[in-house]
């Protein structure tokens, strides 16, 4: 039911407002052809901007004259209520003729656009393989010009509607952002007249929005009676002016951040916020592996999947206590504990096999334990682990027997375990491995053969290195040229997990670099396995709280720190951890860090302000050279260039706005009343006479007239004429437009 | 005319600004996390210059505007004109501007405000506002003030002009009473008159004549035609000859007290076109005294009007008053509009 809405038409009793005051009829169509041309600005500028920000090909005249032409069609097609259930329905049967006539390019079009955004996303996100459309029609120039034609003979409908007929600024923001978010996104930069012309079209609806009238069609009238009084609804002249007004100032503007503040400029000082570094993983994510992402979350930093790798989008953590453990330390190094030992690694599986026990030997712990009482290097320590929220599996750290036991979550274990902290690396009597054993630690998978070779061409290793010298190198190559992340995103369906990482993603968290270092090694002739555990190091000694116990009962022997005692190591699943081992003849397994230091902050600590904090603040690694623009200053050239600019145009824009004013009053003059035509031509005399009598100071006709002609008899005719042509709505004769003419001559 | 000095006040749209902070904020946020494209810049720096142009163009240009209103009435008394007349001499154009304009009718105490919003654009711009009055009295529009917004809406100017216009209304003339009014009233006040004279008082004898055939026996002067053993009769003046006196006894039925006012109106304008002078009497509750107009053209008689619309309808005394002289009464007689005849009180 249609709901009446109040008018006021009686201010006081006895007092009415006269119909005549607000049945005036708008300019339809000046009305209909701004809203047209306020639509074909949002539609083309947003169009254009979508496609010519992925540099995807098209005739863009024909963009723009159809843009116009429909903007134009549906706006006159609003111009009563019968054409505009009439011109509706017509329209909607043209449009789904042509689509369906041209349904070939016009998918094809939209096809090769997607195409190509894919392709600009997959280079932004490096990632080799996004599915895309195949598009029938091969002429993608052709078919893109077709079917953004098309699209914008859609789009003018749903922005005639939402933005010029009734101003949902909103709409058309989200309508606008939701178009060009992608582009925007993957940092493209659209064509910057399109771009301009969408900026002013939203504008415009702003402004049109702001002033809150122009929304409330009723019957095509200027003007409206409203429950407190008369608002206008349509003042073309205003709305025209102040469109005129809007588009130099963007215009300007625009101009002017390109020549004061360049591309190339702006590109060497932006800087990468967590944040986007977060969402470019999440949004990779989701390419790569749909709508998983958003649930393929691992719950540790990798040292916990019992060496099932890939799958994992993301590493969510609690940071909450999972391991205790009481132990007296004895050097600044990390201190490993071992839950599981890989031995082969499954390719396309993505996992990583336990190690066969009988490969899996305690030598050194014997080692260690025999010499404990000769060596002044060695000591004996005892280590109280209490498994507060792990796994219940063994946590064993080096060097301890091998057969420590497993501890139940809840529960406590000591273990006992020998130090090595001589340099004695090659002097230790172990034993080398058996030829059994070697081809089993340095097993490659034919499958990773050809990724593994490539990856070690690039590293760069060089004849005659040592085990350490090439796993150091494996690390330094790492450092440079992979960062580490929590978000590295899943691995693809199809590909294997190591390939992944160092042909495409080249990005992970420790799985991936000791996966990868593990075969990389191997494969080099380094009997090296992938083991997975809990590792802490010295910040987490320094955050430990102390026991009050016995040190003599927690450690024996050789200590390199000076402060001796017994602390109590809080381990979190943010310190769970994948590293490797690797065999040196002589030396027997020792552990390797190949994982590179985390450029991530961690998101997810602390409270929902630092969390935001976090998020805001800048990753390093994306800053690049920062320090050349420091030292830039603007350069004068553009700036000259920039307020020439400003000169000319403000000159050009003064003639063209002489013209149109010129050419509007003569436009205005012929369809002007009796009444009117008489007033513009007074208006006219007076600026003539203005240079000699002071004008300004009179307020009214009377006033005006005994100013111009002091002597004249006729004066009071002369005013009752030009009051009655100003101010009354009775039309004055010829005979009386001649009379004040000829006075005025 | 008029033409007024303008006092401007600049107040901030909170909620507006507040809106705008936002939208701007999230774009804000979400370029400086996400869209770290060229373009995103660009966005910001033109929605972010937009506002701060918006207010120094209102600040400029509101101080540049000129504002002159106009009214007139037309012939039938029923339509009036008002117009006010915003001569922008800047260029910028405003897409809302809020006239607040007061009607009042003084003489109801009738008092209402309208809000009128309209576009400026650059030059003069002229709105009119028409209406239809049917009641009489004295017509006040008021332009108190105009509200300026920028066109992002995030200031207002507040342009105070408080500019009354004043015109009267002026009661309709009863047509239909006019040849009753003529007959009943120029003859019959005469009679009424002469009927309450009471025989020989000298105060209002012009002159002592001998006695002609024909004359009124009533007249003869017998005390002196006695002593001068002369038939002598007095020559009295008519007050009829020279003025009526009309007395107002509004009502406060505005409908009713219309018609008093119209029938009042009719008798005044009635005897003027005969030439005759009138009295009109009201009685004033606020200066408590009576307050007494001659009149003896048109122009005079839409002057008294004007003085009696200064006068509210409730401060006119509704009940019978004192008149030295004979008067026709106008008001509420006997439940009916009309007038009557009442015997003056000579003191």
């Amino acid at each position: 039911m249609r709901r009446n809405k109040k008018k006021l038409e009686t201010i006081i009793e006895g007092v009415s407002i006269n119909e005549s005051t607000y049945s005036t009829e708008e300019n339809r169509i000046f009305t209909l052809l701004v809203k047209g041309f306020i639509t074909y600005l949002i539609c083309a500028g947003v169009i254009g901007s979508a496609i010519t920000s992925t540099q995807t090909q098209m005739n863009h005249l024909a963009l723009n004259l159809c843009c116009l032409l429909f903007s134009f069609i549906i706006s006159f097609i609003y111009y009563n209520k019968l054409t505009e259930n009439i011109g509706d329905i017509l329209y909607f049967l043209v449009v789904s003729f042509i689509g369906v006539y041209y349904s070939t390019y016009i998918n094809s079009g939209f096809y090769s656009w997607m195409n190509d955004l894919l392709g600009t996303a997959g280079a932004y996100f490096k990632i080799d393989e996004i599915g895309g459309y195949n598009a029938k029609i091969t002429n993608s120039y052709l078919a893109v010009t077709i079917a953004s034609c098309y699209l914008s003979s859609i789009a003018v409908i749903l922005i005639y509607i939402i933005v010029v007929k009734k101003i949902h600024f909103i709409d058309i923001i989200l309508d606008c952002g939701f178009i060009l978010f992608l582009p925007l996104y993957l940092e493209l930069e659209p064509n910057l007249a399109y771009l301009s012309m969408a900026i002013c079209g939203i504008i415009f609806s702003y402004v049109l929005n702001c002033c809150g009238n122009i929304k409330k069609t009723e019957n095509n009238k200027a003007y409206r009676n409203t429950k407190t009084g008369i608002e206008y609804v349509y003042n073309v002249k205003a709305i025209l002016q102040t469109f005129i007004l809007i588009i130099p100032i963007i215009v300007i503007t625009s101009a002017g951040i390109y020549l004061l503040f360049p591309k190339d400029e702006y590109i060497q000082v932006r800087q990468r916020s967590n944040a986007k570094s977060y969402s470019d993983d999440f949004v990779s994510n989701i390419m790569t592996a749909g709508i998983g992402a958003f649930f393929n979350k691992y719950d540790n930093t990798g040292g916990l999947s019992t060496g099932r790798l890939g799958g994992v989008n993301s590493v969510s953590l609690d940071y909450q206590p999972d391991l205790y453990v009481t132990y007296a330390p004895y050097n600044y190094n990390p201190v490993y504990l071992r839950n599981f030992v890989a031995g082969e690694y499954v390719p396309y599986s993505d996992i990583w096999v336990m190690a066969n026990r009988d490969y899996v030997k305690e030598d050194e712990y014997t080692y260690l334990k025999n010499r404990f009482n000769d060596n002044s290097y060695s000591g004996k320590g005892v280590m109280n682990i209490e498994n507060v929220d792990a796994y219940s599996t063994s946590y064993s750290p080096y060097y301890s027997s091998k057969n420590t036991g497993i501890i139940a979550k809840g529960n406590s274990l000591d273990i006992n375990f020998y130090t090595r902290l001589d340099n004695s690396l090659y002097d230790a009597g172990m034993k080398s491995l058996s030829k059994e054993e070697y081809e089993y630690w340095t097993l490659v998978p034919q499958e990773n053969q050809e990724s593994i070779k490539r990856f070690v061409e690039k590293v760069g290793i060089e004849k005659g290195m040592n085990e350490l010298e090439k796993a150091m190198a494996i690390k330094t190559y790492f450092e440079d040229n992979i960062p580490y992340t929590l978000r590295p995103g899943a691995t693809p369906r199809k590909k294997d997990f190591v390939n992944y990482f160092l042909d495409n993603n080249k990005k992970g968290y420790c799985a991936h670099f000791a996966s990868a270092g593990t075969l990389a090694l191997r494969y080099l002739g380094v009997p090296a396995r992938y083991v997975e555990g809990y590792c802490f190091d010295y910040d987490n000694m320094l955050e430990a709280s102390i026991v009050n116990a016995d040190y003599d009962k927690y450690y024996k022997g050789y200590n390199e720190l000076s402060d001796k005692g017994v602390i109590k190591v809080e381990v979190s699943d943010a310190d769970a951890h994948a590293w490797i081992e690797i065999f040196i003849n002589g030396y027997g397994w020792t552990s390797i860090e190949l994982t590179p230091p985390s450029s991530d902050s961690q998101i997810g600590t602390g409270n929902l302000f630092s969390k935001l904090l976090e998020m805001l603040s800048t990753s390093d690694k994306d800053i690049n050279s920062e320090s050349n623009y420091n030292n830039k200053t603007i350069d004068t050239k553009r700036l000259r260039i920039f307020l020439g600019s400003i000169v000319v145009i403000a000159i050009s824009s003064l003639i063209l706005y002489r013209l149109i004013l010129l050419t509007a009053g003569l436009i205005i003059y012929k369809n002007a009343s009796i009444n009117d035509k008489l007033i513009i031509i007074y208006h006219r005399y007076l600026k003539n006479k203005s240079k000699k009598y002071p004008i300004s100071d009179t307020v009214n006709y009377k006033e005006q007239i005994n100013l111009l002609r002091p002597e004249a008899q006729d004066n009071m005719t002369l005013i009752k004429i030009l009051e009655k042509a100003g101010f009354s709505n009775e039309l004055i004769s010829d005979e009386e437009f001649k009379y004040v003419i000829e006075r005025l001559k | 005319m008029n033409d007024y000095n303008i006092k401007i006040k600049y107040r901030p749209e909170i909620f507006r600004i507040i809106f705008y902070i936002i939208l701007y904020g999230i774009f804000g946020v979400l370029s400086f996390l996400f869209f770290r494209a060229y373009t995103s810049i660009i966005i910001l720096v033109i929605f972010g210059i937009l506002p701060v142009i918006s207010m120094v163009e209102l600040i400029y240009s509101s101080s540049k505007l000129q504002i002159s209103t106009y009214i007139s009435k037309d012939d039938s008394n029923s339509n009036l004109d008002y117009g006010i007349k915003i001569n922008n001499k800047s260029i910028f154009s405003f897409l809302k501007v809020k006239l607040t304009i007061r009607v009042d009718n003084s003489f109801y105490d009738f008092s209402n405000k309208l809000k009128y919003i309209i576009a400026l654009h650059y030059g003069e711009n002229l709105q009119k506002l028409n209406l239809n009055v049917y009641r009489c009295g004295k017509i006040q529009i008021c332009l108190e003030n105009i509200d300026i917004y920028d066109i992002c809406g995030l200031l207002k100017a507040s342009v105070e002009v408080n500019d009354n216009s004043v015109i009267d209304i002026l009661p309709n003339v009863l047509c239909d009473y006019e040849d009753n009014l003529h007959q009943v009233l120029l003859q019959g006040m005469t009679d009424n008159e002469d009927e309450s004279r009471k025989g020989n008082e000298y105060s209002d004898t012009s002159n002592i004549r001998e006695y002609i055939p024909g004359d009124r026996i009533k007249d003869i002067h017998w005390k002196l035609s006695a002593k001068r053993d002369l038939l002598l009769v007095r020559e009295r003046i008519k007050s009829c000859e020279n003025k009526i006196v009309l007395l107002l006894e509004c009502n406060d039925n505005c409908e009713i007290n219309d018609q008093i006012l119209a029938l009042f109106y009719t008798i005044s304008l009635l005897c003027i076109k005969e030439g005759v002078l009138v009295k009109l009497y009201y009685y004033d509750n606020n200066l408590n005294d009576y307050i007494d107009i001659n009149v003896g053209n048109i122009k005079e008689l839409n002057d008294s009007f004007s003085e009696i619309y200064k006068c509210s309808n409730k401060n006119i005394t509704k009940k019978s008053i004192v008149v030295p002289q004979t008067y026709i009464k106008v008001g509420l007689i006997m439940g009916q509009v009309g007038f009557e005849i009442v015997e003056g009180h000579n003191a």
